[in-house]
């Protein structure tokens, strides 16, 4: 747990509330039928662990580790997120190494 | 009828996952498709509790439930798959709701009470191309820019464009009864589906085969092309595709006054001139775009045309387009806001101000080329009254031969969202009356949602019954997207 990491939340925020055009980026192939592997629901669930609304849970943590679709995602986001690089942070400060 | 000041009773996300149970069913589902098809865990229900509606943002900005989080969501990987668990709600008498990619804005994609969402992206393969009879099959869980991707590969299109493109399904698309950006020349989706298969609330498959035309009775396919899930799952559709345009020439005109604009506009479409995109700003809009700029410095209204297809009727089409504008004085201007509209047509305008805790909203009717100029005045009039500093513009971008859709932005900069949410469902409603005492209709291409539900009756009259019985005979227990479509949710409210 990496508790002096500082959070960039208003990136965060612009991403779980952008309708996500960077979703075609991910290969059809890739966790097809899960809405929660979109940068927009990973920043969605992320704003919540770091607002105290959702628990730092093992099933949160998976939730939020499971990053391959989203990584397709980072070179063509038209508002230059890393959402991956975001949603490592919020792990590494929320959940801790055993979290 | 959802009130205007709380038209949905959103919660604390907290104060809701504190009082939630995991419902009894979920190890017989997961039994039935396997663990990985199914999720229960709070964070992914999160997710599924949304949709786009500005509403649903508003309320995750704020770490807010916007009306309900959904029991668990289930994803189908085959046709087959997605009938036994239809089959298996029936028998549970659970409420199912299908979903796309979620990028509706009227909330018809957000669970009401607790709905086993049915999460159809799985559902993604293209099941049959067919050149020579210019028809596609996809599984109706594709993304709509992955299944246009595929068609540019060799050479086709479907000319269906919305501004959504990369954050839909094509399931949605028809769900919705949505429009592209190119609905003036290749119509909209209702106009592009041949045929479709659904799964029926009583699980069996329906197939409406694709025919280009049929005298057999009323048509079956549009019974499901905008039923938002109400009365079934589109599992597979066929749409009609086309080659793809040799040429696409733009045409950008700069006017004195709207009526120009309107008049222009309407006899292009009554030529029987068939611009690929047709797009009439304010001068709000407008300035917001081009402000300033030569010629628009003088005539204050913009209106950006394309022409596609084969180089010399399109050539053709934008000259003889131009006649028409150059005789209620427009003048052309160059081709950047055209190239500056085609880089960001598939972006959403919103993002900027929900982030900043505005409060925007969009709205679109339909009305008659003899009306709009008068709805566009009373709009404009009751956007004035709503709010002092409210940033109210609008366009027309989808035009007919007998009239066009009317798009409008409205923003709120921060305040209560008390104040806000009232303030902005209010307009909308004045706005809906206003279309429909000028003879237009309430909604283009976004659907009706659970946001415009309450209207219905205001729109379809008797027709509302109709739909009702039918509706009735499919789902007699009322699990398919309960409270959407002007249907009565799960407690029997409309
Ligand atoms: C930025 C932005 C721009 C937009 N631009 C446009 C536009 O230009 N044109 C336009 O028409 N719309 C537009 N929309 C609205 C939205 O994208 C469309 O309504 C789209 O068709 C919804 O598709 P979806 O896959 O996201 O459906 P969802 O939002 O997931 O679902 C919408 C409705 O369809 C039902 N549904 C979904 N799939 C199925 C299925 N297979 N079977 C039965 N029911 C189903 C759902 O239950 C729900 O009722 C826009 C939205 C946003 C956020
Ligand atoms: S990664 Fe970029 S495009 Fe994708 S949802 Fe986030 S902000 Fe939007």
């Amino acid at each position: 747990m990496n508790d002096t990491l500082v959070i960039n939340t208003s990136a965060l925020k612009h991403c779980a509330c952008c309708p996500a055009p960077c979703r075609s980026a991910i290969p059809a192939a890739v966790s097809p039928g899960n809405e929660a592997v979109i940068p927009s629901a990973l920043a969605m669930v992320s704003l919540a662990v770091v607002g105290g609304a959702l628990p730092p849970t093992p099933a949160t943590r998976s939730l939020l580790e499971n990053t391959a679709a989203a990584s397709y995602c980072v070179a063509v986001c038209p508002y230059g997120h890393d959402i991956v690089g975001l949603v490592r942070q919020v792990i590494d400060r929320y959940f801790g190494v055993n979290g | 009828m959802p009130s205007l000041s709380t038209p949905l009773a959103s919660r604390a996300l907290e104060e809701v996952l504190a009082a939630r149970q995991s419902p009894s069913w979920v190890p017989a589902l997961r039994a039935l498709v396997g663990d990985q098809a199914v999720r229960d865990d709070p964070a992914a229900l999160w997710v599924y509790s949304r949709d786009r509606s500005p509403f649903a943002v508003f309320n995750v900005r704020r770490l807010r439930i916007p009306a309900s989080l959904p029991s668990a969501v289930v994803s189908p990987t085959s046709v087959e798959e997605l009938q036994q668990v239809v089959r298996f709600a029936r028998e549970h008498g659970i409420a199912v709701l299908p979903f796309g990619a979620g990028s509706g804005v009227l909330g018809a994609a957000m669970p009401v009470s607790g709905e086993l969402i049915l999460d159809l992206k799985a559902l993604n393969h293209i099941v049959a191309f067919e050149p020579i009879d210019g028809l596609v099959t996809v599984q109706a869980g594709l993304n709509g820019a992955q299944l246009e991707a595929w068609l540019d590969e060799r050479g086709w299109t479907t000319g269906h464009h919305p501004q959504s493109l990369h954050m839909s399904t094509v399931g949605g698309w028809v769900a919705c009864r949505g429009a592209g950006q190119s609905s003036s020349r290749y119509g909209k989706i209702e106009d592009m589906v041949q045929g479709c298969t659904v799964v029926l609330p009583d699980s069996r498959l329906l197939e409406v085969r694709p025919v280009s035309r049929r005298s057999v009775g009323p048509s079956l396919k549009d019974l499901f092309v905008g039923s938002e899930g109400t009365l079934g799952v589109l599992a597979t559709v066929t749409l009609r595709v086309w080659p793809k345009p040799q040429a696409k020439l733009p045409l950008v005109l700069a006017l004195d006054d709207l009526d120009a604009g309107f008049s222009t506009l309407r006899q292009i479409m009554q030529a029987e001139l068939r611009p690929a995109v047709v797009r009439l700003y304010d001068a709000h809009e407008t300035a917001h775009r081009v402000g300033g700029r030569e010629p628009f410095d003088r005539k204050p209204i913009m209106a950006i045309l394309e022409y596609a297809g084969s180089a010399s009727l399109a050539a053709l089409e934008r000259d003889l387009s131009w006649q028409i504008a150059r005789s209620h004085g427009a003048v052309t201007a160059a081709d950047t806001p055209y190239l500056e509209w085609l880089k960001t047509r598939y972006l959403s305008g919103s993002v900027q101000y929900q982030v900043r805790d505005w409060y925007a909203d969009t709205i679109e009717v339909t009305g008659r080329w003899s009306t709009l100029p008068n709805m566009h005045r009373e709009f404009v009039a009751a956007a004035r009254a709503a709010h002092p500093q409210i940033d109210f513009g609008a366009h027309w971008s989808h035009a007919y031969p007998e009239g066009a859709c009317e798009y409008m932005t409205m923003c709120l900069p921060p305040m209560p969202e008390d104040e806000a949410i009232p303030l902005l469902f209010g307009l909308a409603d004045q706005i809906q009356d206003i279309a429909l005492r000028n003879g237009g209709a309430i909604s283009h291409h976004h659907g009706i949602g659970i946001l415009r539900g309450y209207k219905l009756l205001d729109e379809l009259g008797l027709g509302v019954e109709i739909l009702q019985a039918i509706k009735d005979h499919l789902d007699p227990q009322g699990l398919f997207a309960p409270g959407k479509l002007g249907m009565p949710d799960r407690g029997g409210q409309r």
